[in-house]
């Protein structure tokens, strides 16, 4: 079966359209939403009616930290996320917070396991910024393959059977396989606020046949989603950054 | 992990195993058939029981990963593999004849022939690197000659993939391959440079055209290092007729800083193909005299660091 799954989709509707529309013509036949649909973008809404269309339709969500500050707090954020959050808070209605409010911090099917920032304490939101944060992750994790964002820079750990680590930063478009035997800990780049340099939208293909992910990056209107940011008065640093990627 | 299911007679995902061909340090070879396929094949089988080299897992994880990602005639073409779940094993074509380890009681060989040997490695290097892989363990033993000539590399268990997770980076302390042949950077923990390949069929060279090898045999981590800082004898210290634009040819491959050697492959089988007696300067940018001894003066040549060579490496602009 293939999956595409995406992380961090951050309210940028022009982003996250373009992804699913590269999903669907690369086969995904199961999409996976790994948490933070909403926080820096200008479309909260249209995002949690997107991603709650495609949970009813067969879809696996998570919950992410900005998803999270939605219902409690954002004191624990930057700024500009604050103030994303709270602008974002006015936005939404109540079955819409209801919706972020209810999605699990993970999800397992079969020998895979789903979360947003990492499997040792996914209430936490670490960063997964080097190995010994990915085996601490790979360690707690009880499933083989762990998909996870939250960072926004793509990168693949491996951790061996002598509990070696490796850490692997991906190329768009060519198929990595997972190979049994070891653990893995994919981390995705982000769908609506890439920070590696490269402003395309971010996200991956699995083929649980083939056991291989796909990362990919696919050009949307950024200038579009941008001017939306900033139409919208959201701090004009959360539009400028979707230029240049970081 | 399971035990190996490998004998004669058995049949793993079609493949019916024939008799065990090769027995080596990390893995054993078996000759195989398959209804479907009418070339010879072998199925290439880790030593993967108790007390068995750990990193024969990881080596054939790799290849078990690169050599189906490889094409063309310099590679053997790969028909199949299994994982360490039930049987792991590679089907690869069996290439007629020997390696090139067989020619070792002839060395050294005749000038020209070792040209034309090294400029077809040379070429398949070119290929290999085209695709994204570093072999890392070229060696005699790691080279064979179809009969149409093209150079096959093989054994691609200590390969680096620029697409794929590199498996053997961080995995061992000890960097892996064959000591004779280990690019410097190598012993820093450099594994994505392809320049280090050059190094290695420098030193194949060096050794095929005077029976010796550029720094010796040695297969302690402290006798490895001194290519650090030392170069080796110039060839015609050992071979009074030694051509000059060959030894200037296999000196620049034995640069100790990848920077200094040619930047490609592709641009060493050009020099290969088109040797020039009446220029002996063309092949090195900094000219080495013959005569100038082998032993740099220990105060003027110092260890070079791995951050000095990661940072020249950042510099450099890769060609794609």
């Amino acid at each position: 079966m293939r999956l595409a799954l995406f992380a961090d989709i951050h309210a940028n509707r022009q982003a996250f359209g373009a992804c699913l529309e590269a999903a669907w013509a690369r086969g995904a036949e199961r999409l996976i939403c790994l948490g933070d649909y909403v926080g820096y973008g200008a479309d909260p809404e249209w995002a949690i009616d997107e991603v709650k269309g495609l949970v009813d339709n067969g879809a696996i969500a998570v919950r992410g930290n900005h998803d999270t500050a939605v219902g409690t707090t954002a004191e624990s954020m930057n700024a500009e996320a604050q103030a994303a959050i709270e602008w974002t808070r006015g936005r939404l209605g109540a079955s819409q917070r209801r919706f972020l409010a209810e999605l699990p911090l993970t999800a397992q099917q079969d020998d895979r396991l789903y979360v947003h920032s990492e499997a040792s304490s996914p209430g936490k939101w670490r960063y997964v910024q080097n190995t010994a944060d990915a085996a601490r992750s790979i360690m707690a994790a009880a499933a083989p393959i762990t998909f996870c964002g939250h960072i926004h820079r793509p990168a693949l750990y491996s951790m061996s059977s002598a509990a070696k680590m490796t850490s692997f930063v991906p190329t768009a478009g060519v198929a990595v396989p997972l190979l049994p035997g070891r653990r893995w800990l994919a981390v995705l780049g982000s769908v609506g606020q890439p920070r590696d340099g490269n402003p395309a939208a971010s996200f991956a293909m699995f083929d649980t046949s083939s056991r291989e992910i796909t990362y990919c990056r696919v050009a949307y209107d950024v200038e579009e989603a941008a001017s939306r940011i900033r139409n919208n008065g959201l701090p004009s640093w959360l539009a400028d950054r979707l230029l240049v990627g970081r | 992990m399971a035990k190996s299911l490998i004998q004669p007679g058995a049949v793993i995902d079609g493949f019916t195993v024939g008799e065990c061909v090769h027995s080596g340090g990390m893995a054993t070879l078996w000759s195989v058939t398959h209804p479907g396929i009418n070339v010879p094949l072998l199925m290439k089988i880790p030593r993967v029981s108790e007390g068995e080299d750990p990193a024969a897992i990881v080596s054939f994880e790799m290849e078990q990963v690169i050599l189906p990602r490889l094409c063309g005639p310099h590679v053997p073409a790969c028909f199949g593999t299994g994982d360490f779940v039930r049987q792991a094993y590679v089907v690869m074509e069996r290439i007629p004849g020997r390696t090139l380890y067989s020619r070792l009681s002839e060395l050294p060989l005749d000038y020209d022939e070792a040209r034309g040997i090294a400029g077809k490695i040379a070429a398949a290097l070119a290929d290999l690197h085209r695709q994204h892989v570093i072999h890392h363990d070229i060696k005699p033993s790691s080279i064979m000659f179809r009969d149409s000539g093209e150079a096959v590399l093989i054994d691609f268990g200590l390969s680096h993939h620029d697409h794929l997770p590199d498996l053997l980076q961080e995995e061992f302390r000890l960097p892996y391959g064959t000591a004779p042949y280990m690019a410097p950077e190598r012993l820093l923990g450099v594994r994505n440079d392809s320049r280090s390949d050059l190094f290695s069929l420098g030193v194949l060279l060096y050794f095929f055209t005077t029976g010796a090898r550029p720094f010796g045999e040695t297969e302690t981590l402290r006798g490895m290092r001194r290519r650090l800082w030392r170069d080796p004898h110039p060839p015609r210290e050992l071979r009074r007729d030694y051509p000059l634009w060959l030894q200037e040819i296999v000196l620049r491959c034995l640069e100790i800083e990848p920077v200094w050697r040619y930047p490609t492959a592709s641009q060493l089988a050009f020099e290969f193909g088109h040797p020039d007696p009446s220029d002996c300067s063309r092949a090195a940018p900094v000219r080495r005299s013959a005569s100038a001894g082998s032993h740099r003066d220990a105060s003027r040549r110092r260890p070079r660091s791995a951050r000095a060579i990661t940072q020249r490496q950042s510099r450099r602009s890769y060609p794609s």
